[in-house]
C-alpha cells in the first residue's frame, strides 16, 4: 500500500491544490486508477497534461511499482 | 541491426492509424490494449498493430520515440496521439473520428 501514499504525496507535492482521486482497485498498489483535477493543465494538450502525471511518477512506472495506471486529467476552470 | 527508429517512422507514415501494443489485435495481452483495440475497431477504420512483447528492442525503441512510458501508444495521421485513456477520452468526445476522417 506504500506505493499509493508515495503516489499521493509526489502529487500533491507536484500540483499545489490539485483535486486527486486515487483509487487502488485490486487493492495491491500495483493498479491505480487516477483522476486529477488542476490549474497545471490549463491550456495544455490531453498528451502534455498527461506526461506531466508521468514525470511525476516515471520511476514507479518504469520499475513496474506501478504497473497499470489509468489516468484522467482535467484542468481546472 | 534494425534501425528501431526509422522502422518506426515508417510504420507511423505508411498506415493511416498505428498502434504499439501488447498482444495482437484478435489477442491483445493487456487491458489497456484491449480497450485501444475496442476503439480501434469501432472506429471502422484500417489500422496497423505491432507487438511489442515480440521485440524488446522495439518495446524500449517507442517509449524513447515518443517520451511516454506506457504502451498502447496510438498514431493517428503519423502523430502519436497517447495512449487508450487519451484515445477512449477523443473517441468519447467525438474528436478521434474526426481525426481519422482528415
Amino acid at each position: 500500500m506504500d506505493t499509493i501514499k508515495t503516489i499521493t504525496e509526489r502529487l500533491s507535492h507536484a500540483f499545489p491544490n490539485a483535486e486527486i482521486n486515487l483509487s487502488d482497485y485490486k487493492h495491491d498498489g500495483m493498479h491505480v486508477v487516477l483522476e486529477i483535477t488542476s490549474d497545471k493543465f490549463n491550456g495544455l494538450s490531453l498528451i502534455d497534461q498527461h506526461k506531466l502525471v508521468y514525470a511525476v511518477l516515471d520511476d514507479l512506472i518504469k520499475s513496474n511499482e506501478v504497473h497499470a495506471l489509468k489516468l484522467k486529467t482535467i484542468p481546472k476552470k | 541491426m534494425i534501425d528501431h527508429k526509422e522502422q518506426i517512422e515508417k510504420l507511423i507514415h505508411d498506415n493511416k492509424i498505428f498502434v504499439f501494443m501488447k498482444g495482437d489485435r484478435e489477442h491483445p495481452l493487456c487491458g489497456f490494449s484491449a480497450i485501444a483495440m475496442h476503439i480501434m475497431k469501432e472506429l471502422k477504420v484500417e489500422f496497423g498493430t505491432f507487438n511489442v512483447l515480440s521485440d524488446q528492442g522495439m518495446r524500449q525503441a517507442i517509449k524513447d520515440f515518443t517520451g511516454w512510458p506506457t504502451i498502447p501508444q496510438i498514431f493517428v495521421n503519423g502523430t502519436f496521439i497517447g495512449g487508450s485513456d487519451i484515445a477512449q477520452e477523443l473517441y468519447e468526445s467525438g474528436e478521434l473520428q474526426k481525426l481519422v476522417q482528415q
